[in-house]
């Protein structure tokens, strides 16, 4: 039975410099990825967000703590047979061209032979590269086809754990939409993903939680499911036929608990502390009869993540 | 031992075009002065130890630097299984080389009049072969110490050492710093010599060094790359 990711008390320090200079990379850090779960790690450079998915992998050996897959550590072969990985420097073996590279991996990976040929077709054309592109050496890739050879690698015999770093960075706009479609058939058969990325709207669709993680120490974990309970900035935009005054938008807002920031002839900002609050700010705008035609968070909940001031430790 | 290693990293070393040029010189280069004079016999190649570096040059360090490693090891792949691996792949490519120039020499000398016995083509041939595994294990092993192709530089400053060594202690008259000299180009480059198996005066020591300089060496390589930390993150 799979038993997801447990990480208990993880702490990684480097040395660095002539003087052994210790950088505490990660502060005893705890937290469950449940099977079937898709799981976001977001944070500002240094954060120690690499080295977390490095300890995953167990390509770091941490100070204290541990990390276990399915009840074994995270560089037991059992383990790797079940594990995908995309790296976010895409350093593969560009000699080779894409068949080839697929080829090895899924030889590597100890995938039944007679298979090879149709999975590596059947991996190509996942991820979007014509059988021209599979027949191109490696080195004559663009930065998205490196992307796209990539995560057909990670994605070799269906691994049970997918671990993507910035899986789509430099990718064109087909390719983003092609990866978020690729994440949710991991998600619908079942597989456990750990997703690290700067994308934070990519994060914010794809993931069941997000861990915020900062200066080694995960600040919060937001469940993407569950209604936003911090205060943010909601900006209305109506029609023009049906323009309230700043007197009417105030009232609608004192109506339902918000504080109207800025009023303007097509558009107001409010400030509302959680998802009844604008629920309620809506409802009144529009009972009154007002045409509501959009209605967006200035911040995005992940966004805030970064503004917001953190204790160390405190989501963990 | 991983198959599917040992031939992609021979797929590797056969289209990297410096190797392949470093190969073709280092292949037929020695067959000239074979031609000149037939006389000779196989003096003019001597060991492997130039076919070991071509395939063997950077085969660890270069996987290190690149960063394939990652990729690699995030497959079910045992570490010590890839650096035997490496091993092995490095040590075939230079036996094959050495048996393939040890035929065109056998070839040249009988086109010249002065055609080797079987015996001694064989003897040949299984010096260059032992010289191949040989040679390859202390490489591998400065390779899995440093990135890239710093094992070449590494091996060059040994040899020099060895090489001073050598000429301080004559100079000097202490032929124990000699002998270090002697002993540190040995472990460098292993060899052995079946000839004096056939004449029925097998060297024991000459043996035992070759295996345990072997054996050391890969031990340590992977020792080494067992503690390797894999994460650009340790670096960054």
């Amino acid at each position: 039975m799979s038993k997801g990711i447990v990480v208990e008390d993880l702490s990684k320090t480097y040395r660095r410099g002539l003087a052994g200079e210790q950088v505490r990379a990660l502060a005893g850090v705890s937290l469950t990825i449940a099977p079937g779960e898709a799981f976001g790690i977001i944070g500002p450079n240094g954060a120690g967000k690499t080295t977390f998915l490095g300890c995953l992998l167990g390509f770091l050996k941490p100070d204290s703590g541990r990390v276990t897959i399915d009840g074994h550590g995270p560089d037991d072969l059992a383990v790797r047979a079940m594990t995908g990985y995309l790296p976010e420097r895409l350093v593969m073996d560009r000699w080779m061209n894409g068949r080839d590279f697929l080829a090895y991996h899924h030889a590597l990976a100890k995938l039944p032979a007679e298979r090879r040929t149709s999975d590596v077709e059947a991996a190509l054309e996942r991820v979007g590269l014509d059988a021209d592109a599979g027949s191109r050496a490696i080195r004559r890739y663009s930065r998205g086809m490196l992307q796209r050879i990539g995560l057909a690698q990670a994605l070799l015999g269906e691994p049970r754990y997918v671990f993507l770093d910035e899986p789509a960075s430099g990718v064109d706009p087909a390719g983003v939409i092609l990866f978020r479609r690729l994440i949710g058939d991991l998600r619908q058969r079942g597989a456990t993903v750990v997703l690290n990325s700067h994308q934070l709207d990519q994060v914010e669709r794809v993931c069941d939680r997000v861990a915020y993680v900062s200066k080694g120490h995960v600040q919060a974990i937001e469940t993407m499911s569950a209604g936003a309970t911090a205060t943010r900035v909601l900006r209305v935009r109506w029609t023009a036929a049906t323009a309230p005054t700043p007197e009417q938008l105030g009232a609608h807002a004192a109506y339902s608990g918000a504080v109207l920031r800025e009023a303007g002839p097509s558009d107001a900002r409010f400030e509302a502390a959680d998802d009844a609050t604008s629920a309620r700010l809506l409802n009144s705008l529009v009972t009154a009869g007002i045409t509501v035609a959009e209605a967006t968070p200035e911040e995005s909940r992940l966004e805030r993540l970064f503004s917001e001031p953190r204790r160390p430790g405190a989501g963990a | 031992m991983n198959g599917t290693l040992i031939v992609a990293f021979l797929r590797h070393r056969m289209t990297t075009p410096i190797r392949l040029a470093f190969l073709i010189v280092a292949g037929f280069f020695p067959l000239l002065f074979i031609a000149a004079a037939p006389a000779m016999g196989f003096a003019p190649i001597a060991d492997s130890f130039q076919f070991a570096l071509i395939f063997g040059a950077g085969m660890i360090g270069q996987d290190v630097s690149s960063g394939v490693l990652q990729l690699l090891f995030a497959r079910p792949v045992r570490r010590d299984v890839y650096v035997i691996s490496r091993w092995l792949g490095a040590s075939i490519g230079a036996a094959a080389a050495a048996v393939f120039q040890v035929g065109l020499a056998t070839l040249i000398l009988s086109a010249r009049g002065a055609a080797p016995g079987a015996e001694a083509v064989a003897i040949t041939l299984a010096d260059h072969v032992a010289s191949a595994f040989g040679a390859t294990a202390p490489l591998l092993l400065l390779s899995a110490l440093v990135a890239g192709l710093g094992d070449i530089g590494l091996l060059f400053l040994l040899y020099t050492s060895a090489g001073i060594l050598q000429a301080a202690g004559g100079g000097l008259g202490h032929a124990f710093i000699s002998r270090i000299g002697v002993e540190l180009q040995g472990f460098l480059n292993p060899t052995l010599h079946f000839v004096l198996v056939l004449n029925g005066h097998p060297s024991w020591h000459h043996l035992i060094t070759y295996l345990s300089t072997v054996t050391i060496s890969i031990a340590l390589a992977i020792v080494l790359v067992n503690r390797k930390e894999l994460s650009y993150a340790s670096s960054s």
